[in-house]
């Protein structure tokens, strides 16, 4: 994360849009600059590390950039304490003698008799542990330009939607991760199929955005970013406010982007096993994770896997595994599904994950199962004719 | 599996509100009744159902029951109310402060001087109503010190969520920021809500928190009331100003008197030089800046600025200009002098900055009280202050708001950047009563700089009469 401050410095806008100052291959010398600047200061006070980096940052060809750059470097390079005695004892003992009318010298004098150290060493342990006081260490990893210029514009991206008061995404692939996360946050996260492409257009926003313009989903929607490199395809529009003024940032395929960890393949080992034990019983089908949403009443599922037939593609299962349940929910999710004509789907339910007492609604395709999922149960039911 | 839920607005039942992440959600609603109309209510196209923010709750079930309509409400999920072992005992002013917010209506802001007791008006709120509690407070520092005395008075353990610590009690105090990202969880669990200095409210920044908070009972803690604006969005948020006290009518009896001593002090030659050098290079960047925009912001200026390599070494010249004042020569020997004449007293020193406390620190062995200094020494140097072993606490912001300092006789003012009501709080700090206890507090201002303005707006606003400039 870099500070608002930095990050905007980097935006302007121009014609109500945000246009943004990445930093690029061409920054590599001036961030060269700005990591050996850091390497020669290892073992000295954080202080002088920021002060020495920002009159660099305001002396390089792009003061905006590099005091991205530097916040971040602050970062990477990490601090600890030095000191011939722990602090927190020097002060106790110091503060509590200066209460005498003494002279300074005198008081740290007896200050280091008492704590077994020099006057100078107690000196300089006074305010060792605050943070301007640390000294700086060394990465364990080396630092590269491209690093440090990759991690910048994820700040700065990050800032700016952390400004945002409205988000849409249009993306192709791994949509389900957006939509997965934006739900974990919080988030409210509509769903349409775009009508002249393969994409879908996400709107994320939080519940209170429907009265006013608030940043307070800003977080949620910055943490984003990382998941967009692992799309095939994206386009991040934003409403943001940038230096008081409403402009609209466009992220897309291209831009420069820090990509995360992959997003994870399965949700649970459950999904992992009956995805490896299904395809070795079943050798005639292909198990495709996360398979495209369908539309359903009005909105998206994102079903958990498609089975599909590998001679006869347009032999399809859709296939649903719920963990905790109450009949009311089954008999929901049933009713949607039936409302958006989903024939083939089969329901794997956790019979011990039950949370309520309701009678279980009627429906056929409901395996039950408990801790794993028996392939052969699903076999039988896309291949009744092999049953 | 990861879908969007919408369900079908049903003719036949009771209007059904749910609490959805700091709002109130009604999915389900017979169809003769008008719900648009309601407090706050509005149409959501997102989810198919209709939407209010969380502090709408009782206007919105007040105004259904008015109707006749019948309403499943499950909007609360209160926590158990706290058990309390004793209650605390208040002073005359603070008893008539909690009637007048009793009579309002359990809403209001109660405006006391600094080191008057809120704090204590605050708990006994909580006494009185026994019912769960959340507690906004601007710092972690003053989590900390909310739930000593929480624990102190009331004889119950205060959970305490900020700081990366998040524990849900009876009785919780929370910081502004860990209120503002949590209280999509937090907003229907208490039933009162306590705002410390809640003049940080009713700007739009952080408001969102009080929105979100469904606890119909409100009280706010100041010392230093904003002005009406003319949106009453406070008066909104948490109720309008019930009770209001200024210094004047507390000192003498329940404060103790003050006299402010003003030193005006020089810069050397060569800090002259310099403070002249930065000065000029960052007014006549203004200058140009005023030549160009009629009525000139100092934000709108900043970005102005940001955009030229001149701009941008007038706007460094302007923070290097404000940290040689922070601590000059003269101060820095002043207060060496001020410290030794008042060797036997106890004394508290301000600084605009906390470079600038920790310089005092090192230079005058004064105990910095900093938000870099930890709960635990902080509480044991504050103890040490108390009985006296400690003679001098110096600090830029921590002392200023809330913090309960100990009873100190001498307030050293080396510099401040956040004006009157800075300055009101920190003069606050001194004015704990004692029996012939007459406080001093010397401001230390630089001639010949932006200073002397800055301390006669600060005079202002502390009234007239108790003043001298030597």
């Amino acid at each position: 994360m870099v500070s608002a401050r930095a990050a905007l410095g980097c935006c302007s806008v121009h014609g109500g849009a945000v246009v943004v100052r990445y930093l690029t291959r061409s920054d590599a010398p001036a961030l060269r600059e700005l990591i050996e600047e850091c390497e020669s200061l290892v073992g000295q006070p954080v202080r002088i590390l920021a002060q020495r980096l920002e009159d660099k940052a305001a002396a390089g060809p792009s003061p905006s950039a590099s005091r991205v750059a530097t916040e971040v470097l602050r970062q990477v390079f990490g601090s600890e304490v030095r000191a011939a005695v722990s602090p927190v004892r020097a002060r106790a003992v110091v503060f509590r003698l200066a209460s005498c009318r003494q002279e300074r010298s005198t008081v740290l004098e007896r200050a280091g008799r008492q704590l077994g150290v020099s006057a100078a060493q107690v000196a300089a342990a006074l305010l060792a542990d605050l943070p301007q006081e640390r000294r700086v260490v060394a990465p364990a990893a080396p630092v590269t330009p491209e690093s440090i210029a990759l991690r910048s514009n994820l700040g700065i991206q990050q800032a700016l939607l952390q400004r945002s008061t409205r988000v849409a995404v249009s993306v192709e692939g791994s949509s389900r991760a957006i939509v997965r996360h934006a739900k974990l946050r919080g988030l409210i996260c509509t769903v349409h199929r775009c009508a002249d492409s393969d994409s879908m257009l996400l709107r994320l926003s939080g519940p209170l955005s429907l009265f006013r313009r608030t940043r307070l989903y800003g977080r949620a929607t910055g943490e984003l970013v990382p998941l967009l490199a692992w799309c095939r395809r994206f386009r991040l529009t934003a409403d943001c406010v940038v230096h008081g003024r409403p402009a609209n940032f466009v992220l897309s395929t291209g831009d420069p982007i820090c990509p995360g960890n992959e997003p994870r393949r399965y949700d649970s080992r459950l999904e992992k096993r009956f995805a490896r034990e299904f395809a070795s019983a079943g050798p005639a089908w292909d198990v495709v994770r996360e398979p495209e949403p369908v539309e359903a009443d009005g909105t998206l599922i994102f079903p958990d896997f498609l089975l599909r037939h590998r001679d006869d593609p347009s032999r399809r299962w859709l296939l649903e595994i719920v963990g905790f349940w109450t009949a009311d929910y089954l008999r929901k999710k049933l009713f949607r599904l039936r409302g958006a004509r989903i024939a083939n789907l089969i329901l794997c339910v956790d019979a011990t994950l039950r949370c309520s007492e309701d009678d279980l609604p009627e429906a056929s395709r409901v395996v039950w199962f408990r801790k794993s999922i028996d392939p052969t149960h699903i076999l039988r039911i896309v291949e009744p004719e092999a049953a | 599996m990861d879908e969007n839920t919408n369900s079908p607005p049903d003719p036949t039942a009771d209007v059904c509100l749910e609490f959805d992440r700091g709002t109130l959600l009604c999915r389900r609603w017979p169809r003769a009744v008008e719900l648009a109309g309601l407090p706050g209510m509005r149409w959501d196209p997102r989810v198919q159902s209709f939407r209010a923010p969380g502090r709408f709750h009782g206007p919105i079930v007040s105004a259904l029951t008015d109707q006749g309509v019948a309403v499943v409400d499950v909007v609360r999920d209160p926590l158990a109310p706290p058990g309390l072992v004793r209650l605390p005992e208040l002073r005359s002013y603070q008893s008539a402060a909690l009637d007048a917010w009793s009579l309002a209506g359990h809403r209001g802001v109660v405006a006391l001087p600094t080191g008057s007791g809120k704090t204590l008006v605050g708990i006994a709120a909580i006494a009185r109503q026994r019912c769960p509690t959340l507690c906004l407070v601007p710092t972690r520092i003053l989590v900390e010190q909310w739930s000593d005395v929480i624990g102190g008075a009331l004889g119950v353990e205060a959970g305490r969520f900020g700081d990366g610590v998040r524990e849900v009690r009876p009785i919780t105090v929370a910081t502004y920021e860990s209120a503002y990202r949590h209280m999509h969880q937090l907003g229907n669990r208490f039933d009162l809500l306590i705002v410390d200095e809640v003049h940080h409210f009713g700007r739009g920044e952080r408001d969102e928190s009080l929105e979100m908070c469904v606890a119909p009972a409100r009280l706010g803690l100041t010392a230093t009331p904003p002005a009406p604006d003319g949106t009453n969005r406070l008066e909104q948020l948490v109720g309008p100003v019930v009770y209001a006290l200024p210094i004047e009518d507390l000192t003498g009896t329940f404060l103790a008197e003050f006299d402010l001593v003003e030193l005006r002090l020089d810069l050397t030659a060569e800090e002259r030089r310099v403070h002249d050098a930065l000065r000029d290079c960052f007014t006549s960047a203004w200058r140009r800046f005023c030549a160009l925009v009629p009525s000139p912001e100092w934000s709108d200026f900043m970005r102005w600025a940001a955009r030229t390599a001149p701009g941008r070494e007038a706007i460094r010249a302007w923070h290097r200009c404000r940290s040689l004042l922070s601590l000059t020569r003269a101060k820095s020997e002043t207060i060496g002098a001020l410290l030794g004449a008042h060797c036997d007293s106890r004394s508290l020193v301000f600084t605009s900055t906390a470079e600038a406390a920790h310089r005092v620190a090192v230079d005058h062995l004064v105990m910095p009280i900093t938000a870099s200094i930890k709960k635990a020494e902080r509480d044991a140097m504050l103890a040490a202050f108390r009985g006296g072993e400690v003679r001098a606490l110096v600090s830029a912001r921590v002392l200023n708001e809330g913090y309960d300092v100990p009873d100190a006789d001498v307030g050293i003012v080396v510099g401040g950047s956040h004006g009157v009501r800075e300055h009101t709080q920190r003069v606050g700090r001194l004015l704990r009563p004692r029996p012939g206890k007459r406080a001093l507090v010397y401001e230390l201002v630089t001639r010949g700089t932006a200073e002397t303005a800055q301390a006669e707006r600060r005079r202002h606003g502390l009234g007239p009469g108790r003043t001298w400039v030597l």
